[in-house]
């Protein structure tokens, strides 16, 4: 009788062991894995910024669109050469979200270029535009500013749109030339 | 099952709970770097937003003398950004200074400003974030490009 109430023990004690191994094993992984997608997620927004605040952005001459989900100026782009810039998300959801893209078109030649990269944002209305007071504009001749409010997503462990990890990022910049008008 | 052999499995129990426990810890170690990271990142990009906005106004003809003035206080926020629910509150001061950005024996009317910046984040009660310090703070330069000859 103590043999078998011993085994009984032991096998509830065993089983409840090697739950917890399991349950354990799948949480670290799970832990894992959004450490990793966050990360790379910070690595993508980071990309972004720099590209935009140093290249894109860096020389915005005259702003001639400003919507919530497409931001359009001339600009003085590396090597000389004045281009229209538009940064556009589309309102067409590709799979998880929204990609973001750059198209650049030169003024003289009227070549275009695209940019797009593979990032995707969980919302498309993404800018907000001030004037010199920080007052929000709607007009393209009255902006001096422009927030951004990129999220930028990408699915969890799961793998469902249920289960989605979000990295928030808001940029702003401040167009120096349209300053002197 | 004897004595000896229950401590043991205890034992073993308690070992096994300390090893997960550790493992856990880590992991949540982990998540909070990285949010704080996180919010580091995004204050100084409130900096740099405000940074650009003072050039800009300084490359448009406002000269530093009348610049100065509005940011005085380092105690007082001079603007909340919230940011995915997350007050951000900012903090300028500025300075009459040199081009090195030394302060002592400016002359007057200055042709340099320091501006001084800090970004406090109240994550929780009693857990905040801060990027730049009341004495060690991020600092930029400005030069009053029109008084220059």
């Amino acid at each position: 009788m103590g043999a078998l109430l011993d085994s009984i023990g032991a096998m509830v004690v065993g089983s409840l062991v090697l739950i917890t191994i399991l349950t354990s094993i799948l949480n670290f992984q799970q832990l894992n894995y959004n450490i990793i997608t966050v990360t790379n997620l910070t690595d993508i927004s980071e990309k972004i910024f720099k590209v935009f605040d140093q290249y894109y952005m860096a020389n915005v001459e005259t702003v001639v669109g400003s919507e919530p989900s497409h931001f359009s100026y001339h600009a003085t782009l590396e090597g000389g050469r004045k281009q229209l810039v538009e940064i556009i998300i589309s309102d067409n959801k590709t799979g998880i979200g929204y990609p973001l893209m750059v198209k650049t078109t030169d003024i003289l030649t009227n070549e275009e270029k695209i940019d797009a990269g593979s990032y995707i944002l969980a919302d498309y209305n993404v800018f907000t535009y001030y004037n010199r007071d920080m007052v929000e504009v709607a007009s393209p001749d009255s902006v001096n500013n422009v927030m951004m409010e990129l999220t930028f997503l990408d699915k969890g462990w799961k793998g469902d749109e249920n289960d989605m990890i979000y990295y928030y990022m808001t940029i702003w910049k401040s167009f120096k030339k349209t300053y002197l008008k | 099952m004897n004595m000896g052999q229950m401590l043991l499995v205890l034992l073993g129990l308690a070992l096994f709970s300390t090893i997960l426990m550790s493992y856990y810890n880590t992991f949540t170690n982990q998540i909070d770097w990285i949010e704080k990271n996180q919010i580091q990142k995004q204050a100084l990009r409130i900096i740099d937003f405000e940074f650009q906005r003072i050039e800009s106004r300084v490359i448009s003809g406002t000269r530093i003398a009348s610049i100065m003035p509005e940011y005085q206080n380092f105690f007082t926020p001079i603007d909340t950004f919230y940011i995915h629910n997350l007050p951000y509150r900012l903090y300028l001061r500025a300075q009459p200074s040199h081009a090195t950005g030394d302060t002592l024996f400016v002359p007057d009317p200055p042709q340099y400003m320091k501006m001084h910046a800090r970004v406090v984040t109240q994550r929780g009660l009693g857990d905040s974030v801060q990027v730049g310090m009341i004495d060690v703070s991020v600092t930029k330069i400005f030069g009053d490009v029109f008084s220059m000859d």
